[in-house]
């Protein structure tokens, strides 16, 4: 008998253009202890049915069909008796980690918080704990703000399954994470279903991580499941078009740049250093980039990556001249007018005055440097538009009315339109899904293309990265560990940070081959 | 709630911004005659101790106190406005400076300062204007200081650094146009307790002065005679609650309209 079962479910949300089916009859069953992947873009519905299941939904959404759980109606049970299967039959482990914990309490406080309201007993769950990789003693009794991001997602695991549930869902468990944490938080779930039986459903775009660790995948879109099977058929003989794009789009089977650029440098940094904080008794100001160097040519990528907080964001601030370094210098081959350096930051729905309308956006950086008359500067900006295949009418929006692909690109006609030498790129990608990334990677290419623009591209995916650079540089404690051709550093790493990253790469992928 | 709040504020403003139009007789018009008189066709709410009708100096006092209230407000915003915008935006040593003298002007005891000031400069229009400014500028600054840190780290302020955007710019056409949802909420909000402060020092003698027509004056002036003829000081006394409840209610609806983290559909 299946664990869980749900059967032609629909939750529909009133909008004010009519109601929205999120989720449009979708069925499905789950085993003891099977691992089931939900993937698909966002807007799938994959999260939605997700707290369908936890009946988390907001009160305006409308559920129907049945959802059983151990042949208990879920959707009939009242409110106070699903309270009791939270956390106890059904675990959750939270997308956002850093949002997910209570930053006042120590993570064992709210650890032993769920265990007592389960009346499980406190010994069992150390022994849990120690499966996911949190030893006993030193960081459980430790505050949020305290551990990395791996260990909050760590210690959200270890809350999720504390109440030994038979059904644990997580929803996007590495959702911004580089590739050792990707790896760990795989590792971690297997332990949990080791330890404690949990049948779980992984909510993940991330096809990597769902092909190693699902037993079965089920790819959602517009709010159905268009097609099911086990990781391996799915990865080899894909039969949904819609499976064949999101696998294509995938990272990890992008083909290496084979191109190389031969030119002498445009932009070239030499010993640049920048330290945060002041010099204190017994404790040095902590160097956020030391005695970094690199030169990037005309019309080439140069593709930065290296694990959280090795100072990446820190060095394409000092680049593109937002921070001064306290060492070393940028300079730029020929002569500069102050706007030859851009930069695109991560979070494309942040790009934006969110008062503004986007035309009025993009049409002032040409206002406020007086590159020309008003029409003119209409006539760039829609050419560039049209060169990245974005339709003019976005314009007349305001930045909340359109998807993060769509702003992203506005974001790189705003930068565009003034003509910079080198664009440095802080992960442009990183909060988009893998079709909407491809999608914004093509339109730097082909601007790319078109002017011989060079670009510092910035991403904690070493994949992404070889696809899309001609010469990689990888980073670790504020320092270049290694860099070369995309292909030598992809392939055959020479720093020890290097390796890592790639075996971890490796890891997370080792059932899908 | 919110449509019975701004409809008896938009009547009560208007008839009494429209005071020099409407006011059946003139507010300092004395008729010895008709003191106290109740009322009667030609004084619709009767007349006070001088025998001057008591619709008409409501009509007008309302006017000075909701104009006086109105100006004040707007200068007390404006200082913590530009105040809290400047510390916010550029920290360092201005910020240290300027929330320096918030933590001294908040210090201050209100209406004690208000008095000490209003007694130094003499009674007057002027000198409540002064004394509110000097000691509610402090916490809008506070407010503005708190929203603009928040701007000042969003991605798109950096952005727009990143595209050559001086500081001038940033601020005039960026963070300060964002800064109106909570600035209008804190406006709606202090106007109540503004004009309650110019009721009080006119009462106390330090505000407007008779025979001016002025809420707190009037209830000043009708205090001998609050057993003979009630009316004269319950009905500007009326006046000042109502229109501070009215302000207080819309100053919270918008409150919780423009608040985004208040928006969500209730818990199931």
């Amino acid at each position: 008998m299946s664990l869980l079962a749900v059967d032609g479910l629909t939750v529909t949300f009133p909008t004010p253009t009519g109601p929205l089916a999120a989720v449009d009859g979708v069925s499905l069953a789950l085993e003891p202890g099977e691992i089931v992947g939900l993937v698909g873009e966002s807007g799938s519905g994959k999260s939605v049915l997700g707290m369908a299941i936890m009946r988390l939904l907001p009160g305006n959404a409308r559920i129907g069909g049945r959802i059983a759980l151990e042949r208990r109606d879920l959707l009939a049970l009242p409110e106070s008796a699903m309270r009791t299967l939270r956390g106890g039959r059904i675990g959750l482990i939270p997308q956002n980690p850093a949002a997910s914990l209570n930053p006042v309490l120590t993570i064992e406080r709210q650890l032993d918080e769920v265990i007592a309201e389960h009346g499980r007993d406190r010994c069992e769950a150390r022994a849990l704990l120690a499966a996911v990789g949190l030893p006993a003693s030193g960081k459980r009794r430790r505050y949020p703000f305290e551990l990395s991001g791996g260990m909050k997602q760590r210690a959200l695991a270890a809350i999720g399954i504390a109440g030994r549930p038979a059904l644990l869902i997580a929803d996007e468990p590495t959702k911004g994470l580089d590739a050792p944490l990707r790896a760990q938080i795989v590792a971690t779930l297997r332990a949990a279903r080791a330890m404690a039986g949990a049948a779980m459903i992984v909510i993940t775009h991330d096809l990597d991580v769902a092909f190693s660790l699902c037993d079965r995948l089920l790819v959602m879109r517009h709010g159905r499941i268009v097609e099911e099977g086990p990781p391996r058929r799915l990865a080899t003989a894909p039969r949904h078009a819609y499976t064949r794009q999101l696998i294509a789009a995938q990272p990890s089977a992008m083909p290496i740049m084979p191109e190389t650029v031969d030119r002498p440098p445009l932009l070239t940094a030499t010993g640049l250093t920048k330290r945060f904080g002041r010099r204190r008794l017994r404790r040095a100001p902590v160097a956020a980039v030391d005695d970094a160097s690199l030169s990037i040519a005309p019309g080439e990528t140069l593709g930065l990556t290296g694990p959280s907080g090795c100072g990446k964001s820190t060095l394409a601030r000092l680049l593109a001249g937002l921070i001064s370094a306290d060492r070393g210098s940028v300079d730029l081959a020929g002569p500069s007018n102050g706007r030859d350096v851009q930069m695109l930051f991560q979070h494309p729905e942040a790009a934006f005055d969110p008062r503004w309308r986007l035309g009025a956006s993009l049409l002032e950086p040409w206002r406020m440097h007086r590159l020309g008359g008003e029409a003119a500067g209409r006539k760039t900006v829609t050419a560039l538009l049209g060169g990245l295949g974005l339709d003019e009418r976005l314009l007349k929006r305001f930045p909340h009315q359109v998807s993060g692909g769509q702003l992203q690109r506005l974001a790189l006609a705003r930068a565009l339109s003034l003509s910079p030498r080198v664009i440095v790129l802080d992960e442009p990608t990183s909060m988009l899904d893998v079709l909407v990334q491809a999608q914004v990677m093509n339109a730097l290419r082909a601007a790319q293309t078109e002017t011989g623009l060079a670009y510092l591209f910035i991403t904690h995916d070493l994949d992404l990265a070889a696809a899309y650079s001609h010469r990689l540089a990888i980073m670790r404690d504020g320092r270049i560990a290694e860099s070369g051709l995309a292909s030598d550093v992809r392939l055959n790493p020479s720093s020890d940070t290097g390796r890592r990253l790639r075996t971890a790469f490796r890891a997370g992928r080792a059932d899908a081959a | 709630m919110r449509a019975i709040a701004a409809t008896s504020l938009g009547l009560i403003a208007a008839a009494c911004l429209s005071a020099p139009l409407i006011a059946p007789h003139a507010p300092d018009a004395i008729d010895m005659a008709n003191r106290l008189a109740a009322p009667s066709g030609d004084h619709p709410l009767g007349t006070d101790h001088l025998g001057r009708d008591l619709l008409s100096r409501l009509l007008w006092g309302g006017r000075s106190t909701i104009l006086l209230a109105l100006l004040t407000t707007v200068a007390t915003l404006a200082v913590g406005l530009v105040m809290g915008a400047v510390s916010g935006y550029f920290g360092g040593l201005a910020d240290d400076a300027i929330e320096g003298f918030v933590l001294l002007f908040q210090g201050l005891p209100g209406l004690s300062f208000m008095l000490a000031i209003a007694g130094t400069l003499g009674p007057g229009a002027t000198s409540i204007f002064i004394a509110v400014v000097i000691t509610s500028w402090a916490d809008f600054s506070r407010v503005v200081r708190a929203e603009t840190l928040r701007l000042r780290e969003a991605q798109w302020v950096e952005t727009l650094r990143s595209l050559g955007a001086g500081h001038g710019r940033i601020i005039a056409l960026h963070i300060v146009p964002n800064l109106i949802g909570p600035v209008v909420v804190l406006f709606t909000l202090r106007l109540g307790r503004i004009i309650l402060a110019i009721a009080a020092l006119s009462f106390l003698g330090l505000g407007l002065q008779p025979p001016a027509a002025e809420w707190g004056v009037m209830i000043s002036d009708a205090r001998a005679y609050h057993r003979a003829a009630p009316l004269v000081m319950i009905a500007p006394g009326l006046c000042i609650v109502a229109v501070v409840l009215c302000v207080n209610l819309l100053g919270d609806d918008l409150r919780d309209r423009l608040d985004a983290r208040l928006e969500r559909p209730a818990l199931p």
